[in-house]
């Protein structure tokens, strides 16, 4: 059931362009921190509230229209200097901002969202009266955020709250005791009905226990606001903090045990759900419009000269003619197919936005001084692309504030400034885009990455001996690995790197670590501009085609069945005093070979080169992938069509190689001796 | 009584907002709308192109819509214009600000097609006064 019924098409619009305003208020509120006297800022975040409230009020929105319009009268007044802008009181608008959002996870649901936490409207009403406002509930935020992103992360398995609830208190000294007593067992799954009517001791209901007692996971949904205001006050800005892939982790263990959508107020389920609407400009629309006109004419003139050619016409000029028009043809469809892909194509800087004000809440938290500095946030990339990146950036953001970054107290030691630099940056480089986070932090030392991937049981001694200071980097993309010794709140549970690297594989992506002990860290992610078209190599092995991605082939050598030699149990080839390892494709697949492979393309995929034996090759080409229905062979990332009209499986040389290490050069071995 | 291919331009920052306005305007029939995003570009629009209503938001950045209105009032080529000023605030201050700079009409949001309409008419009304 919608609650916008007959305006979907307006709700949508709004929730799109106010979720970007609300974006940009945010980081304006970061801003503000650091120049809070600045009157274009207070003006620009005024506006950002009031237009809001306008759209809000033709929704019928009232309720996001009541807070909108009590932070915004609060702008007012401090934009006129009626007001002065305290820590305390950037919290409560902080906080306003998160509950705004809330409201906007309600909507894109198709929900009319219920009035704000009264606590966060007393608040606004006493910073209005020109009251110091009492530190209470939102006080309490930050670490909520952490508590329900750790629910999130550890999908079904009970958590304990990994927060010492007396050093909580010390950093928040008006957190109430009662509230992280409550908090803490739901966490735990322990029965809270006592805790909870504790902690809404002051109200005259208690609440409806059933939904609350056993799962912890349900903590975020069935939590009437009215009911235990202090902890939904605290669980409601935590949506700020989770990404979206967090919330959609969160959303199938929720799943298990529907649970009484809340009647007012409180948290949203789940914030993030996909967009599935774009905005272009019209200037790229009409471009693709023009281009499927000139494919018309171009066909309208093909049809004419098949006509002819079947009449039996095929001297000199209607060949030459025909030959003009196919040539037409191919420049024309390859230039609608670069126009529709950039119509796919969106500034990365929707995606960036999110952070300082991620980087900011987590930075205060841990006491560290940060600014992230994003640059680049013009670059365009495919919108898909730009979802599924959300995830692994928000992780490598935390991290760099987390484990990158020292405390001030470190840094003056160092001889640092104690304001550390995150930046972030967005490039084109030729068909990539590179994207780095790089902090001036202490940066990473191998040796002490090796041996904790040895205390963990990741690698072996021998294996960690042979590896150099790049390669032991990368083993903190190894699943389990997490340096620091006590699980942190924030991102230390070891479950992030090796999803960040794989997230971005999935993308067809390279993520590649430099880092300097003292100095700082930095990750560089490098990524094609679109998944929707593949440049390929299409080779061929037992006279059946496939395509591999032309982005992990480095050059196309002739193999001669004696070069191969056999070191330490591997068939290896030595390609200008490089030893390489040779995997057949056709063991790699599970076919047996019908004559020795004649060609060897050099390969480079994520850490390693190796050759890949084939019969013969194809050629190069650009292929849009289909997805196979139904069915998911290993190692088969989907199909295309060749020239001829042949189906051509694309290789998923990842899944392959990961598949199947051990053997390919067992079954290698003997064949490519023996024949 | 009024002509529904009068030239109307919409003015506001937030497209959801001019989306809105065009859509109450075309309820009532009237289809021949133009969109600005701010005071400046509404200006500019303005003087190269043959409007015969104008509607604006209050509050816009680069330009407001009172700064618009006064710009509009002191050129010699638009000040016949009517200029319906949208705000959300129904505070005397401003209405008496906007009735000064020369505004021919004032809607409150969030406002309906009927409430649009006998705005419309009280303008047009005056006009042909």
């Amino acid at each position: 059931m919608s609650d916008f019924a007959g305006m979907e098409d307006l709700l949508q619009d709004f929730l799109t362009e106010a979720s970007e305003l609300l974006s940009e208020v945010d980081n304006k509120l970061v801003e503000l921190e650091k120049r809070p006297q600045d009157r274009g800022l207070l003006n620009d975040i005024f506006r950002g509230f009031h237009t809001i409230k306008g759209g809000a009020g033709f929704l019928n929105v009232d309720s996001l229209v009541s807070l909108c319009h009590r932070t915004e009268n609060l702008f007012d007044k401090l934009r006129n200097g009626e007001l002065p802008l305290s820590p305390e009181l950037l919290d409560v608008i902080l906080a306003a901002t998160a509950s705004v959002r809330d409201m906007f996870g309600y909507m894109t649901q198709a929900r009319l969202p219920g009035a704000a936490d009264p606590a966060l409207l007393a608040q606004l009403e006493a910073a209005l009266a020109g009251e110091t406002p009492a530190p209470l509930a939102v006080q309490a935020a930050a670490p909520a955020a952490v508590v329900t992103d750790v629910v999130a992360t550890t999908a079904a398995e009970p958590v304990t709250l990994p927060v010492d609830a007396s050093q909580l208190s010390t950093h928040q000294p008006g957190a109430s005791e009662p509230d992280w007593a409550t908090l803490l067992k739901v966490l735990t799954g322990e029965p809270i009905l006592a805790a909870a009517a504790a902690a809404s001791v002051k109200q005259a209901s208690t609440p409806p226990a059933a939904a609350l007692a056993t799962t912890p996971l349900d903590i975020v949904a069935p939590l009437p606001a009215a009911e235990a205001p202090p902890m939904t006050a605290a669980l409601a800005p935590a949506h700020l903090e989770t990404s979206a892939g967090d919330e959609a982790k969160a959303v199938p263990a929720q799943s298990l045990r529907p649970s009484p959508a809340p009647a007012k107020g409180g948290a949203p389920q789940q914030l993030a759900t996909q967009e599935t609407t774009i905005r272009i400009d019209t200037v790229r629309l009409d471009q693709v419009l023009n281009l499927s006109g000139e494919i018309g004419l171009t066909k309208n003139r093909l049809t004419t000269l098949r006509t002819d050619i079947l009449a039996g016409r095929t001297d000199a000029n209607t060949l030459r003619a025909m030959d003009e028009a196919v040539s037409q043809l191919d420049l024309l469809v390859s230039d609608l197919q670069n126009a529709v892909m950039k119509t796919r194509m969106q500034p990365i800087g929707r995606l960036f936005q999110k952070y300082p004000r991620l980087a900011r809440d987590l930075a205060r938290q841990l006491g560290k001084d940060v600014e992230l500095v994003i640059n680049g946030e013009e670059t365009e990339l495919d919108k898909t692309m730009i979802e599924d990146l959300n995830d692994p950036l928000v992780h490598l953001v935390r991290n760099a504030v987390d484990h990158g970054i020292e405390v001030p107290a470190d840094r003056i030691a160092a001889g640092k400034p104690p304001k550390c630099l995150v930046q972030l940056t967005a490039t084109q480089v030729g068909d990539h885009i590179l994207i780095e986070i790089s902090d001036d932090g202490r940066g990473m030392r191998p040796d002490v990455i090796r041996r904790k991937a040895i205390e963990k049981g990741l690698i072996d001694m021998e294996t960690a001996n042979s590896l150099d200071e790049k390669q032991s980097l990368q083993l903190i993309f190894l699943p389990g690995f997490s340096t620091k010794d006590q699980i942190s709140s924030v991102s230390g549970r070891g479950v992030g790197m090796d999803v960040v690297k794989t997230n971005i594989q999935k993308l067809n992506g390279r993520i590649d670590i430099v880092s300097v002990v003292g100095e700082g860290s930095r990750f560089s992610i490098s990524l094609p501009l679109t998944l929707a078209i593949l440049p390929v190599l299409v080779v061929k092995v037992c006279n059946q085609p496939f395509a591999v991605p032309l982005a992990m082939v480095r050059e196309i050598i002739p193999i001669r069945t004696e070069a191969i030699q056999e070191v330490s149990g591997r068939a290896t080839i030595v390609v200008r005093d490089e030893i390489l390892a040779v995997r057949s494709l056709a063991s790699l697949i599970g076919w047996t070979e019908e004559r020795p492979p004649s060609f060897g393309v050099l390969m480079q995929s994520a850490e390693h080169s190796f050759v890949l034996a084939i019969d013969s090759f194809v050629g190069r080409d650009d292929v849009v992938i289909k997805p196979l229905q139904n069915i998911r062979p290993r190692g088969i990332a989907g199909a295309t069509l060749s020239g001829d009209g042949s189906v051509v499986l694309v290789l998923d040389m990842e899944d392959l190689l990961e598949t199947n290490y051990e053997e390919t050069s067992e079954a290698l071995k003997p064949r490519a001796l023996i024949d | 009584m009024s002509d529904k291919n009068m030239r109307f331009l919409v003015v506001d920052d937030f497209s959801t907002m001019r989306r809105i306005v065009r859509n109450l305007l075309k309820e009532l029939g009237f289809t021949n709308v133009d969109e600005a995003e701010d005071g400046q570009v509404a200006l500019h629009k303005l003087k190269n192109g043959q409007f015969e209503f104008v509607v604006t938001d209050w509050n816009m950045p680069n330009m407001s819509g009172i700064e618009l209105l006064k710009a509009i009032r002191a050129d010699a080529s638009l000040k016949h214009l009517p200029v319906m000023m949208i705000t959300a605030e129904a505070k005397k201050e401003n209405i008496i600000e906007a009735a000064t700079a020369g505004a021919s009409g004032y809607i409150v949001k969030p406002f309906t097609a009927a409430t649009l309409d006998e705005k419309l008419n009280k303008i047009f009304q005056n006009m042909n006064k």
